[in-house]
């Protein structure tokens, strides 16, 4: 059993015409025809002063909810209980959709794990009827073990707001597994603040996050002097090489980042830290 | 195991002010994962107002026995607040239903909060549990009658001033009857919905109505009435939400017969077909 306490939500919008929204995006999950959670996310770019309003086409959010008024047990989730809705007509196109959560501390192992899922989705979504579904079911997936093959690695960052926190530089993302490099990706993009990012990462041969846990490490790394400080990262390991998942292995979760400034100017921050992993 | 490929909506909105809406109904309902019903309902009903609507055969047919109680939820598609009372939704199989066998599925009964895509007025969608289509043996505390009046049409004044009455006889026994007459709603009106709860003074299972007994609708006035739909729900409860819900007698085509006082116009009373099974 793992008691969620808190829960993020994050989506990737399809990148084609008018598939972004300014709407809000109501999730709920419901237990045995309970509500045991219910909130309206902005998803980032709708935030009082922070940055542009709506979110455009192609844009990913990642976004914290207000926890549950209880925890609920993950363990009770079917495959119909999570929902996610749209409070308005201005249709949204999602592409992908990862609900995560956080357990209470007496769960072990791995604090933060993927709750449900939803990839290369075809719907869009609007209270306008000729324009899209109100609601739509977004799947659970599972969390996985220590020795779930891993496939694919999902890559969630977001960027908060704060002085000249964004960056230009890009990055890099490094992963061994029992003395061997088993992805190696750089990411060339700007990250702006009040921005998140979605990247699915293809890896040189399957690992499980044992083989990470021994004789390994998860490296992020700068890739040049615009010193950046990121506010979430979550790395996870995807069961398929492509598709909707079955089990999704937290390899590191970092809601709130404490590892300090990324820059190669060692005056600025360190060009490259180890992320934490996940047990 | 049921295989449902007709469903019915019904709600009584609350009788508070704003609690009626004329923004599109949806009704959702999922089977592990994979959304089987996504339908949406144009009601326009007002504060203290029923709806009943469905009866048309469903894309993709599915299996009762397949939901759970996170399967079914309702929502709402604008911001004109909505505060439906009691919300049920049944269901029935066109292959099996020459038999009369329709399927309570889920229901909410006393709920309070307006749905809105207005996220400062209340939740997009809530939740209706799964309520149980009981057995002949079910003891029954409470009758659910559903009616909608037939709309014009040809057939001209379908509405009626004049008082209904239910019984219910288990046996011999008369164990409900109940005269309607100038409640709340708008009562038997043309192409105008009703739902009507009533006490049963003795308890009852369907099963002893088979056995010898009835159920009678009688009109109690001149003013001819023509029904279009009909159906009849034992509740298992004395208040509240049931746990059970069966099915006492089902007319989603009411047929020709209006009703009437006057025989010149129509039938004074009808005995209803029960439910068999």
């Amino acid at each position: 059993m793992a008691a969620i306490g808190d829960v993020w939500l994050a989506a990737l919008t399809k990148d084609e015409d008018d598939a972004g929204s300014k709407n809000r995006f109501n999730l709920t999950v419901n237990i045995e025809g309970t509500d045991v959670y219910g909130h309206d996310f902005l998803l980032g770019w709708n935030l009082p002063n922070q940055g542009p309003a709506g979110l455009k086409d192609g844009q990913t959010g990642l976004e914290q909810g207000t926890p549950p008024a209880a925890p609920f047990d993950s363990d009770k989730l079917t495959n119909s209980s999570v929902r996610l809705g749209l409070r308005g007509d201005d249709a949204w196109a999602p592409r992908h959709v990862l609900l995560v959560g956080r357990a209470e501390p007496d769960f072990q192992p791995g604090r933060i794990l993927a709750l449900a899922m939803e990839t290369d989705i075809e719907r869009w979504m609007s209270a306008d009827s000729e324009e899209g579904r109100l609601t739509m079911p977004v799947r659970r997936v599972g969390a996985g073990t220590s020795t779930t093959t891993i496939r694919r690695v999902l890559l969630l960052i977001y960027t908060d707001r704060g002085d000249d926190i964004d960056t230009e530089s890009d990055i890099k993302l490094q992963i061994f597994a029992s003395g061997q490099l088993m992805l190696d990706k750089k990411i060339t993009h700007d990250f702006d603040q009040v921005r998140a990012h979605w990247h699915f990462l293809e890896v040189e041969r399957p690992f499980t996050r044992a083989d990470v846990a021994s004789k390994g490490s998860i490296q992020l790394s700068i890739l040049g002097t615009d010193a950046w400080l990121p506010m979430t990262v979550f790395v996870f390991g995807l069961d398929t090489e492509e598709g909707r998942p079955n089990d999704v292995v937290t390899l590191s979760a970092i809601p709130k980042w404490d590892l300090g400034w990324l820059s190669t100017d060692t005056s600025e921050g360190e060009p490259s830290v180890p992320l934490p992993i996940s047990n | 195991m049921s295989t449902i490929d007709v469903l019915w909506l019904a709600f009584l909105n609350r009788n508070v002010e704003d609690a009626g809406s004329d923004s599109t109904i949806n009704l959702t309902i999922n089977v592990d994962g994979e959304d089987v019903l996504d339908n949406d309902y144009g009601s326009n009903v007002g504060d203290g107002e029923a709806y009943l609507n469905g009866g048309n055969q469903l894309p993709a047919p599915f299996d009762s026995a397949t939901l759970t109680n996170s399967s079914v939820r309702v929502g709402l598609r604008d911001d004109d607040a909505w505060a439906p009372g009691d919300v049920l939704v049944f269901g029935h199989s066109l292959a099996e239903f020459q038999t009369g066998i329709v399927v309570p599925l889920a229901m909410e009964s006393g709920l309070t909060a307006f749905l809105s895509t207005d996220a400062s007025e209340g939740p997009l969608t809530v939740p209706l549990r799964l309520i149980s289509p009981g057995t002949s043996n079910t003891v029954i505390r409470r009758v659910l009658l559903l009616v909608e009046t037939q709309f014009s049409g040809l057939f001209g004044d379908t509405g009626t001033d004049s008082a209904i009455q239910l019984e219910v006889f288990a046996g011999e026994n008369l164990v409900l009857r109940q005269e309607i007459d100038d409640t709340s709603q708008s009562d038997l009106e043309k192409a105008t919905s009703n739902w009507y709860i009533m006490d049963a003074g003795v308890p009852f299972t369907r099963g002893e109505v088979q056995a010898g007994g009835r159920i009678v609708l009688s009109i109690l006035g001149d003013d001819a009435w023509k029904p279009m739909v009909l159906f009849i729900f034992g509740l298992d409860t004395a208040s509240g939400r049931p746990n059970e819900i069966v099915s006492l007698v089902s007319l989603p085509v009411w047929g020709p017969r209006w009703m009437s006082k006057d025989t010149d116009e129509g039938d004074p009373s009808v005995d209803l077909t029960v439910t068999p099974g």
